[in-house]
């Protein structure tokens, strides 16, 4: 057996990575296409407040992220339609506080080390209780995904003519959002807060590259996006560099080479 | 009266945004069968009334009904279709395919888990053959001219063999020999098929030639005419004053 797979917090960081990098584009290529990849953004710095007041009350702070994240994404809806004109405002709102609150809760607890693990993505502190949560959850994503595929694809292109076609679009949108939440909260411990929207959104850039049809974007994303989850955590582990960093750099890697390969093929 | 041939039903509908009155006690029947074109100047509305007559906007006041169920309780949706004007804005980059995109109008007809089984691919095939895109079933569609788009919306619609099809401003950025095609393409639907045609456009002169009836739409009123009898250049000179004359193009 390789050396990286002896240990058990490497194989839980692998088990857990998969299912990230499945999850991430999944959620991702809808959030791309329908121009919102702000709102993976504006969600990860709320979840950074919401693990913060996890350490701080001692609350699981995976649970604690998807608790604070889920109440934003309602919260985003509501500020939406108060602000209709000016739809960023709700997301400029949104991320302001959280970042805010952040910034309040962890200056209150003086957990900085344990906040940082959650900022940049951890390898080593992959517990037991993180995979089976990232399993359980990730699974959940995977298949809603999968039974709303084509109402999301429809919805992604036009929400009108999708409305017309018999989508329920707003079922569909708040079933999303929720997604979206859980998708940032089990992701962050990976990948890192900062760096989840990155994996929500470059290995859909690398797959829109190919120009393919809808389902082969789809699948080269998640293709892609387990590359740069596989490879990024090797690097991490023989280097001991955080993992957020060597798999958002080996995804941006990989989309550097699909466009050059792109370019050099159409000349 | 309700009868089953009523396509649309409009009964003293009123609507505007904030202060200003867009429509005002608008009565509106649109039968089986009927091609009708919804003519007027920029502004004047041509896409709300669209948009009412399919629930996309509440009016004020009155009613709108759709194959004889009040719009708000209408659910039949495999029966309309809709090309909406903002088709022509998409992101030419969208990753689908024209059979991809003509097959997501099957939704409402698949089953739980929306299998594309070999009797919805064959649908696809079907409607794609009517409009003549049956070659193009597997390149994208930003690849496609804005006169073939508009053929795949149209084979979108057909998928579900729907009784109606509204169109808002289907020809604006299509050239003329694919207009020409366009409206051939109408008359089989509504004339072969017995597809009821709602289309909204700017284009008076054409929609005379091709509908069976116009809509024009005044200050806050609706003027219906018969297209046979239907005088373009009155029509024009009430809107825009005396001096205004039809031009026909040279093509």
């Amino acid at each position: 057996m390789p050396e990286i797979l002896q240990y058990g917090f490497m194989q839980r960081a692998l088990v857990a990575g998969i299912v990230v990098a499945l999850i991430c584009p999944s959620i991702g290529i809808f959030l791309t296409l329908r121009r919102l990849s702000m709102i993976g953004d504006t969600l990860s710095h709320v979840a950074l407040a919401g693990v913060a007041g996890g350490i701080l009350l001692n609350f699981y702070p995976i649970y604690m992220a998807l608790l604070f994240t889920l109440l934003a994404s309602f919260g985003i809806e509501l500020l939406r339609r108060e602000f209709h004109q000016y739809a960023e405002i709700s997301l400029a709102v949104v991320l302001s506080s959280g970042i805010g609150l952040a910034t309040i809760l962890i200056s209150m607890g003086g957990a900085g080390a344990q906040v940082f693990s959650y900022l940049f993505g951890s390898v080593t502190l992959v517990s037991s209780q993180d995979m089976l949560s990232i399993i359980l959850l990730g699974s959940v994503i995977l298949a809603t995904i999968a039974f709303y595929y084509r109402q999301l694809f429809y919805m992604a292109f036009d929400e009108t003519a999708a409305r017309l076609a018999g989508v329920p679009v707003k079922r569909i949108n708040l079933i999303f959002t929720i997604l979206v939440a859980i998708t940032i909260s089990i992701s962050m411990r990976i990948v890192g807060i900062l760096m989840v929207s990155s994996l929500m959104v470059i290995p859909v850039a690398s797959s829109l590259q190919l120009k393919k049809s809808f389902l082969v974007t789809f699948i080269a994303s998640l293709g892609f996006g387990l590359l740069s989850v596989i490879v990024g955590l090797i690097i991490s582990f023989y280097a001991s560099l955080a993992p957020g960093g060597t798999i958002v750099m080996t995804s941006v890697a990989i989309l550097a080479v699909v466009a050059a390969v792109k370019k050099l093929l159409t000349g | 009266m309700k009868t089953l041939s009523e396509v649309v039903k409009l009964e003293k509908v009123t609507f505007g945004y904030d202060e200003i009155t867009l429509l005002k006690d608008v009565d509106l029947n649109i039968h089986k069968g009927q091609f009708w074109g919804i003519v007027g100047p920029n502004g004047s509305a041509k896409s709300t009334l669209l948009k009412l007559m399919l629930g996309l906007l509440k009016p004020h006041s009155g009613s709108c009904s759709l194959l004889g169920t009040p719009v708000k309780q209408f659910r039949q949706w495999d029966r309309i279709g809709y090309i909406p004007q903002n088709v022509r804005e998409f992101n030419m980059g969208f990753p689908a395919t024209v059979q991809e995109m003509v097959s997501a109008n099957l939704i409402s007809q698949m089953g739980t888990f929306k299998w594309m089984t070999s009797k919805y691919r064959k649908k696809v095939r079907e409607s794609l053959q009517i409009v003549g895109m049956q070659d193009y079933a597997t390149r994208r569609i930003g690849q496609l001219s804005g006169g073939q788009q508009q053929r795949v919306f149209i084979a979108r619609t057909l998928v579900n063999s729907p009784k109606v099809i509204f169109m808002d401003e289907p020809l604006v950025g299509v050239d003329v020999e694919s207009q020409e095609k366009f409206y051939d393409l109408m008359e089989k639907l509504n004339q072969q098929m017995g597809i009821t045609l709602v289309m909204v456009s700017h284009d008076i002169g054409v929609v005379s030639e091709r509908t069976s009836h116009i809509a024009c739409m005044g200050k806050e009123k609706l003027f219906v005419h018969d297209a046979k009898t239907f005088k373009p250049e009155e029509y024009l000179e009430s809107v825009y004053g005396e001096k205004t004359r039809l031009v026909h193009h040279a093509h």
